[in-house]
C-alpha cells in the first residue's frame, strides 16, 4: 500500500469543504473533512473497547492478582488496541484513495475497497427513492450520507457516505431528477 | 418497496383520470376512507353485488384452519374427559370467528361501476376500496376440491403494487367469477392499457449493433395455446425431482412429533422382525446371516429410495396436472392442479429475469424447467400460492423441443437460438486456479486428518483429491456468458445446469467484484441485479472473468443499461 498521506489534491478543496476530482477519470473523491471524521469516530470505537477491556482486566486483576495467564493477556490485548488506534489513524487515508464516484448521463458510479474492490453501478432511472442521512458526528464536519434505493434483491440499497452534505444533497436531488418519468421494475 | 404503477402518459389518458390527483401516494389505486356521508353518494350500492352465500364456510375455515390442532384437541379431550373448561375455551374461540365470518359476509360487496371495481368491506371500519380496472394485473384464483364441489373459486385481484393482492374475493361462484374477468379484460379501460405499454414495448430503441430483430408486437386481442404439459413429462420431472425427499422429511418430523412411542415401536419391530428371520440371537457371529441383513438393509433402502421418487411423481402430478400455459394479449395464463386448481396471470412486461434449470436426469430425458421472476411479490415463502406457481413453478417441466418456441413469448423481443448463441467462457486461467485451490484443499484435509489419526488420516484426502480436480476441470467450462442486443444471458452449473436471460432494462444494479486473490490472477466477478431475484434460484455472478473483459462488460451494460426506456405494465 503505498499511500500519500498528506493527499496533496484534497489540499485546497479543505477550504471549500467539496469534493477534489480526479482529473484523469473524471471521477470524484469524497469530502477530504471524511478522513479527520473517520479517524475521530474509529478512535472512539477504539477508545469505548480500550475501557471495556480495561475495566475487565482490572475485575480479574482485583479477583485473582497478577498471574501469567493475566500478563499475556494484558500484552495481547493491548497490542491489538494499539494496532486498532494506529488502524484508526492510518486507515481513512488509505481508504479515501481507494474510494470515488461519478455520475454521468449513464447514472451513478462507486468504486470503493483497498483489499477487496468493489466497483458498483445504479443505472440511470433504477433509483426507487434517495434518502440523505446525517449522523451528530457527521454534523459538525459538514458531512452526510447518500442512500440509494432499487429494487434490487442482492445490494437494493447503494450507500456512499463520506461526501459533503451540500454534494450529498445535490447529488440526491440530480438522481432523482434524472429518473425518467414513473419507472416500475 | 413502493412502486408507482403507471408510466406518465397515462395520466393523461381519459380513462383513468379518476386518480390523476394521487398519482403520488405509494399505493395509489386504493383509496380507504372511513365509511361517511360523502362516501354513500359515491359508491351506488343499489347493484352491488354479495359473495357467494357458501363464503360463510370458506371465511370461516380459513379462519379456523390458523388454530384448528388445538381446537380440535381441546374438543377432543373436553368431549371424553369430560374438562368443560377446554370445551368453554374452543367455543371462545371458535365463536367470534363465526361471528366475524358471518358479519364479514353481509357488509361485503363489490360492483364494477365507472371503469373501476369498488369492494366495501368491514363491520366497525368500513372501507371502500376503489381499484381502476386499467390498474388491475391479474385476477388469479384457486378451487380446491371443496370449492369445486360447490362450484365456487376464491378470487385475488393483483395491481403491480408490492406484496399482498389488492382485494380478496373468498368466495365467488364460478360463473360470477368469470363475469368479472370478462367485464375486466374486456374493459374499454383494460384494453386501452393494454395497447398503450404494447406500443411502449413496440418503441424500443432501435438495437445497435446486432442484426435487424423484427419487433413483433403481441396483438391485445390475440390469444394462443402456448403449451399442455402432459401426465407422461409430469411422471418423468417427478422422479428426477427430489420433491418426495422433502415430502418424506416433512411427514417423518410429523410423526416424529405425534407418535413418538410408536415410531420407536415401528423401528424397534422391525428390526426384531429382520433379526427374527435370520434367527436372530447369533446374528453378529453368523457370516451368512450377516449377508443376508446387508442385502435386506440394501432393499430397504431402494425400496425406500423408490418410495421417495414415487412421492415426487404424486406430487407433480397433484400440482401441476392439467397444466395450461395460454397467452392472452400481454398476458400469460396458467391453470393447473389436480385436487386444488389454481389459475395465475403474469403480465409478460414484468417478467425481470427467465431461468430454465436442467437436472442431470432431466437432461438425460430431454427434458426442462423454466422459472421467471416477476416484480412484487414475496419469494417462495407459500408453496401453495399462486405465487409460487407463477414463479417458481413457472413451467415445471417441458420437452427440449417446446422450450425455445415458449422463450421467445415470453418477451416480443427476444430471439431465443440457445444452440448457436456466442458464449463467452470464464478465463482460460480459472481451471488453473481451482486445481491449485483443489490441492491446497486437499492438503488442510490431510494434515487434519493426519492430525488426527496417522493410520487412516490420509484417506479422506486421497479420495477427495479426484473429486476436487475433477469438479475443478468441470466448472471452469461449465460457466458461461453472453451478451446480445437486448440481454445479457449466463449459465453454470456442472450437474444442474442453469441457464438465466435478464434484459438491460431491467437491471437494477451492475456491480463488479475483485477479491485478493482475484487481483492476484488478474480476474474479477461481474454480478448484474434485477428486481425480485430469487425464486429462480439462480444469480447472475459470474467469478473468475478477464479482469479487462470484466471491466470492459460493466462499462457496456452501463450504457446499455441506462439508454434503454424502461418498459413495464
Amino acid at each position: 500500500m503505498t499511500t500519500d498521506h498528506s493527499t496533496p489534491d484534497a489540499a485546497n478543496s479543505f477550504e471549500t469543504g467539496r469534493e477534489p476530482i480526479d482529473p484523469t477519470e473524471l471521477f470524484k473523491k469524497l469530502a477530504p473533512a471524511n478522513i479527520r471524521y473517520e479517524q475521530l469516530s474509529r478512535a472512539i470505537t477504539a477508545t469505548i473497547l480500550t475501557g471495556i477491556a480495561s475495566i475487565s482486566l482490572l475485575t480479574w486483576w482485583l479477583n485473582k492478582g497478577t498471574d501469567t495467564v493475566w500478563l499475556l493477556l494484558l500484552a495481547a490485548v493491548f497490542t491489538f488496541l494499539a494496532y486498532l488506534f494506529a488502524m484508526a489513524w492510518r486507515w481513512p487515508s488509505i481508504s479515501y484513495h481507494h474510494t470515488s464516484w461519478k455520475l454521468d448521463e449513464e447514472g451513478l458510479e462507486i468504486h470503493k475497497g483497498v483489499f477487496w474492490k468493489h466497483q458498483i453501478s445504479v443505472p440511470l432511472g433504477r433509483v426507487q427513492h434517495a434518502d440523505v442521512s446525517q449522523g451528530p458526528i457527521q454534523r459538525s464536519f459538514g458531512l452526510g450520507t447518500l442512500v440509494l434505493h432499487t429494487a434490487g434483491t442482492q445490494n437494493s440499497s447503494v450507500v456512499l457516505s463520506g461526501l459533503s452534505q451540500t454534494t450529498a444533497t445535490e447529488l440526491r436531488d440530480q438522481i432523482i431528477t434524472q429518473k425518467r418519468g414513473d419507472y416500475v421494475v | 418497496m413502493s412502486f408507482d404503477l403507471e408510466p406518465p402518459e397515462s395520466n393523461s389518458q381519459p380513462v383513468n383520470d379518476a386518480d390523476q390527483d394521487n398519482g403520488q401516494t405509494p399505493n395509489l389505486s386504493t383509496h380507504e376512507n372511513q365509511f361517511g356521508a360523502d362516501d354513500a353518494a359515491m359508491t351506488p350500492t343499489a347493484h352491488m353485488s354479495f359473495l357467494h352465500p357458501t363464503s360463510l364456510i370458506f371465511d370461516f375455515l380459513a379462519h379456523v384452519k390458523t388454530y384448528i390442532l388445538p381446537v380440535a384437541i381441546g374438543l377432543f379431550y373436553g368431549a371424553t374427559e369430560g374438562q368443560g373448561f377446554l370445551l368453554i375455551i374452543s367455543a371462545m374461540l371458535v365463536i367470534p370467528t363465526l361471528l366475524h365470518s358471518i358479519f364479514g359476509y353481509f357488509t361485503l360487496r363489490y360492483c364494477i361501476s365507472d371503469n373501476q371495481l369498488i369492494v366495501r368491506e368491514g363491520i366497525l371500519n368500513r372501507n371502500i376500496r376503489t381499484v381502476p380496472l386499467a390498474r388491475i394485473q391479474n385476477i388469479d384464483s384457486v378451487q380446491n376440491p371443496l370449492h369445486r364441489l360447490l362450484k365456487v373459486a376464491e378470487v385475488k385481484i393483483e395491481t403491480a403494487s408490492g406484496t399482498k393482492p389488492e382485494a380478496v374475493l373468498r368466495v365467488l361462484s364460478v360463473d360470477k367469477m368469470n363475469s368479472l374477468r370478462s367485464a375486466v379484460f374486456e374493459s374499454p379501460a383494460y384494453l386501452a392499457k393494454v395497447s398503450q405499454t404494447n406500443t411502449a414495448v413496440g418503441d424500443l430503441p432501435a438495437v445497435k449493433n446486432g442484426p435487424s430483430q423484427p419487433i413483433n408486437e403481441f396483438s391485445p386481442s390475440e390469444s394462443e395455446d402456448l403449451l399442455k404439459i402432459p401426465v407422461a413429462w409430469l411422471v418423468k420431472a417427478g422422479l428426477a425431482s427430489n420433491r418426495g425427499l422433502v415430502l418424506v422429511s416433512i411427514s417423518l418430523g410429523v410423526i416424529s412429533q405425534f407418535a413418538n412411542d410408536k415410531f420407536n415401536f415401528a423401528f424397534s419391530s422391525i428390526g426384531k422382525f429382520i433379526r427374527d428371520a435370520n434367527g436372530a440371537p447369533e446374528l453378529p457371529d453368523a457370516p451368512q446371516s450377516r449377508w443376508v441383513v446387508i442385502g435386506l438393509s440394501l432393499a430397504a433402502m431402494i425400496i425406500v429410495l423408490g418410495l421417495i421418487r414415487l412421492l415426487g411423481v404424486g406430487w407433480y402430478i397433484i400440482r401441476f396436472h392439467g397444466y395450461q400455459l395460454q397467452r392472452n394479449g400481454n398476458d400469460l395464463r396458467i391453470s393447473c392442479g389436480l385436487w386444488t386448481k389454481v389459475s395465475a396471470s403474469i403480465p409478460i412486461q414484468r417478467i425481470q429475469f427467465i431461468s430454465i434449470h436442467r437436472s442431470l436426469l432431466m437432461r438425460w430425458w430431454g427434458l426442462a424447467a423454466i422459472r421467471i421472476e416477476t416484480a412484487g411479490g414475496d419469494s417462495s415463502q407459500n408453496e401453495n400460492s399462486t405465487e409460487s406457481i407463477s414463479k417458481r413453478w413457472f413451467i415445471p417441466v417441458i420437452a427440449e423441443d417446446h422450450v425455445t418456441h415458449i422463450i421467445q413469448s415470453l418477451r416480443p423481443d427476444l430471439i431465443w437460438d440457445e444452440a448457436n448463441l456466442e458464449f463467452q467462457t470464464v478465463s482460460p486461467r480459472t481451471t488453473n486456479r481451482l486445481v491449485r485451490l483443489a490441492c491446497i484443499q486437499t492438503v488442510i484435509v490431510t494434515l487434519t486428518g493426519l492430525a488426527v489419526s496417522l493410520a487412516w488420516g490420509w484417506l479422506p484426502g486421497l479420495i477427495l483429491l479426484p473429486l476436487l480436480l475433477a469438479r475443478a476441470v468441470k466448472k471452469g467450462k461449465s460457466m458461461q456468458y453472453a451478451r446480445r442486443s437486448n440481454d445479457v444471458i449466463y449459465r453454470s452449473g456442472i450437474f444442474n445446469r442453469k441457464t438465466s436471460i435478464t434484459f438491460f432494462d431491467k437491471i437494477q444494479i451492475l456491480c463488479i467484484n475483485q477479491s485478493p486473490f482475484d487481483r492476484r490472477w488478474g480476474m474479477a466477478t461481474l454480478c448484474v441485479d434485477t428486481a425480485a431475484a430469487g425464486p429462480a434460484g439462480h444469480r447472475m455472478q459470474i467469478a473468475y472473468l478477464e479482469e479487462q473483459f470484466a471491466h470492459d462488460e460493466f462499462k457496456d451494460l452501463r450504457v446499455s443499461a441506462a439508454g434503454r426506456e424502461p418498459v413495464f405494465g
